[in-house]
């Protein structure tokens, strides 16, 4: 009896209290569960508007959806996230790396830097390895952000072992099909405790399995399925490979972007490219399009061609301006200054290559025209006035227009050289 | 004489009781995990470029007598499916990969750590045990050699050393439960792989990875999380590039095998309720089936 009146003395004064707390404490309660409601609206029309604002998802620099001062949970190297041009593509870079940093069972992988920067320039650039370059950094070593411990804090990223592997592999995995660490690891050598490394190799020999030099076709021609005539089953195109690139002075870069090693290394995969996707190429040089005063058969037939016949390299004279022999081993760029060469030439005169003329070294019996020994002492300008040396020259400095006149009267001997030039004409320079 | 039939009836009651307390603790004792400790592996299976170093290192780690590392790079043991063996806790198989045909696909086989796993769940003599990491152990001092955990395993993982007649143990991958934590902090598979197939880490962290890489690269991978759901959760989870039919993977349910059998199997002996039915039942039906020469001779029947 004595006990259970004592358990009375504590509970009831514990009721009061209880009570006012209850009475406190519930509406507080209430009023959260019912503002946290309309609070959530906000927050996904800020997130909406964050990501028009920044053109992007937050996710791309976020880990988290809501990030604040105190947690900005960045994601540290994000692929999608580089403010670098990803088509930049420098030959400052090293020529030759050695990756050493996890050499405890293999050599370090000698890895030929600007091979691999040269191809990357086919395809994404730089970016393609170098996938986090913050501005103004030069670009960061691999183990800045990826761990050496297989244990890693941050899951998301792979370790420094499983990044450098999987650069390398995405592309020789996929042309080579071999997966051998021998092709990049190079194998200790000496006695059993002495690993003791062999020659660093030179950039010339990577362990033996660079590039073979890949060979210049001459001429390449393909077939299209488009017809000239219902008679023909198929045409066939010329692409003068070696000439677009000794003569016309394309880089190869110029038309192999956007391309990887598959495209050599995966032959057999018919290409489904699109009648635009096959001009694409040719079209900034080539009228791919019909014009409109052209019928679509003739437009084509510049290119389409009946099976078996292929195209001549192109003739400069073709334009009515026919190169001699020293001008025809010239590359077009050294006359022509922009793609297309169709358009004319800014300064069509010799002086721009050949600004060091003067009578002193110049013989000028090559033209055909022999000088006698009053006109070898006068300047060049007194006869190619303004040194226009595509011009015909005037006479009329020194003599009256009536008594000479060129080509009447010629200032020494002169023999049409023909063996200089194929093709005289007024114009030829 | 009615003093010694309340002494009966009290026994029984108490020991009613018992049997009652204990059948509920063993249905209380379910998978016993806290989901945040729980660690699993993440295999990213279009990774997998089948270079068997896991194979190798898994071998090793387990303290087998390995062949050497070269020889684990004949690719021509992949092409027929394998299953992991008393030798070989791990295996890589190969399949074909209709987005390339020349890059064929590889995927990776071992016990797959369930959370409610149903060897452990069939294991009479409590061999298996699921460790608060997430490791399904074995004890070889316990196991009696029935096998049934062989049978209960919804992936086929358990192996038997059926060439051991003396001291025969059941053979599966134990997450390297046995590795020092400073010297190996991962499993040694995942440490070994070169291209970082694996990620070893939290389980409920790898499955938000998982999700985040399938959403981030849609075009590389199916919509699914292989081990996030089937048997009722796996430490080990897998994401591929093709549906996991074609790999190898078993299409299986949700629910854990545990969950069927365990009712069952509990169900029957729910508060004891089940037997005291079935057998008053019976008892029943042998005083009413009772021949009449007998009740007769009863001696309470007697005046």
């Amino acid at each position: 009896m004595n006990k259970y009146s004592h358990r009375a003395d504590i509970v009831l004064p514990i009721l009061p209290v209880g009570l006012v707390w209850l009475m406190l404490w519930a509406p507080a309660a209430l009023g959260q569960a019912s503002s946290s409601q309309p609070a959530s609206q906000p927050a996904a029309q800020d997130k909406a508007a964050a990501d028009e604002i920044m053109g992007q998802d937050c996710r791309s620099c976020h880990t988290c959806d809501q990030p604040t001062h105190d947690q900005l949970c960045l994601n540290t190297c994000s692929r999608e996230l580089n403010p670098r041009d990803p088509k930049m593509y420098s030959l400052k870079g090293p020529e030759l790396v050695l990756l050493d940093e996890l050499s405890d069972r293999y050599l370090p992988v000698p890895f030929d830097h600007k091979g691999h920067s040269e191809m990357a320039a086919m395809t994404s650039g730089c970016n393609l390895c170098h996938h986090y370059t913050p501005e103004g950094w030069e670009h960061p070593a691999c183990r800045t952000c990826h761990e050496i411990s297989p244990a890693r804090e941050d899951l998301h990223k792979p370790s420094l072992k499983g990044a450098y592997h999987r650069q390398c592999l995405n592309c020789h995995r996929e042309w080579s099909h071999e997966t051998k660490c021998s092709l990049c690891h190079l194998p200790r050598t000496g006695t059993e405790n002495g690993s003791t490394p062999s020659a660093i190799p030179s950039k010339d020999d990577i362990i033996g399995s660079m590039h073979p030099p890949i060979p210049e076709p001459e001429l390449l021609t393909y077939q299209s399925k488009y017809m000239i005539n219902p008679s023909a089953q198929q045409t066939q195109i010329t692409f003068r490979h070696k000439e677009h690139i000794d003569r016309f002075g394309f880089k190869c870069v110029e038309c192999h972007r956007e391309e990887n090693c598959s495209r050599c290394h995966e032959p057999q995969e018919a290409r489904t490219n699109t009648p635009k996707e096959h001009h694409q190429p040719c079209s900034s040089c080539h009228q791919t399009e019909p014009l409109a005063n052209d019928t679509e058969q003739s437009a084509c037939r510049h290119c389409h061609q009946p099976i078996g016949e292929v195209t001549q390299p192109f003739d400069h004279a073709a334009t009515g301006w026919s190169l001699n022999r020293f001008h025809q081993k010239l590359a077009c760029r050294a006359c022509h200054n922009s793609v297309p060469f169709t358009a004319p030439v800014e300064k069509p005169t010799c002086t721009v290559c050949h600004g060091n003329w003067s009578p002193e070294t110049f013989n000028h019996g090559v033209t055909g025209q022999t000088l006698n020994e009053q006109h070898q002492e006068i300047d060049c300008a007194d006869c190619h006035t303004d040194r226009r040396f595509d011009q015909p020259p005037v006479c009329t400095e020194c003599h009256e227009e009536e008594e000479i006149k060129f080509p009447d009267k010629r200032p020494g001997e002169f023999s049409p050289p023909e063996t200089l030039v194929p093709k005289v004409d007024s114009t030829t320079p | 004489m009615s003093c010694s039939r309340r002494d009966v009836l009290r026994s029984a009651g108490v020991g009613l009781v018992t049997l009652t307390i204990s059948g509920h603790s063993a249905l209380a004792s379910g998978p016993a995990a806290d989901p945040g400790k729980v660690n699993g592996v993440l295999v990213d299976i279009t990774k997998c470029i089948g270079c068997r170093r896991c194979e190798f290192a898994c071998q090793e780690s387990a303290g087998f007598e390995v062949p050497p590392i070269e020889s684990f790079e004949d690719k021509s043991v992949m092409t027929e499916p394998r299953r992991p063996s008393p030798g070989s806790y791990t295996i890589i198989n190969q399949y074909s990969n209709p987005r390339d045909p020349a890059l064929p696909v590889y995927a990776k086989f071992n016990c797959l750590h369930c959370n409610d796993p149903a060897c452990m769940s069939a294991c009479l003599v409590h061999a298996f045990t699921k460790q608060a990491d997430g490791a399904v152990i074995y004890d070889p001092w316990k196991c009696m050699g029935c096998r049934y955990c062989m049978v209960a395993c919804p992936f086929q993982i358990p192996t038997y050393d059926y060439e051991n007649p003396l001291t025969p143990q059941v053979r599966k991958c134990n997450l390297c439960a046995h590795r020092v934590p400073n010297e190996l902090p991962v499993p040694a598979c995942v440490k070994i792989c070169p291209a970082d197939v694996m990620t070893y880490g939290p389980r409920h962290e790898l499955i938000q990875l998982a999700h985040d890489n399938i959403a981030r690269y849609p075009d590389r991978y199916v919509d699914q999380v292989y081990g996030e759901h089937e048997v009722g959760g796996t430490s080990w989870l897998y994401i591929a590039g093709q549906p996991f039919d074609q790999i190898g993977f078993l299409n299986l349910p949700p629910e854990a095998p545990p969950r069927l059998t365990e009712t069952i199997q509990h169900g029957v002996f729910k508060k004891f309720v089940p037997p005291l039915a079935w057998f008053g039942l019976l008892g029943a039906i042998m005083h009413l089936a009772r021949p009449a020469t007998a009740k007769e001779s009863t001696p309470g029947n007697q005046p």
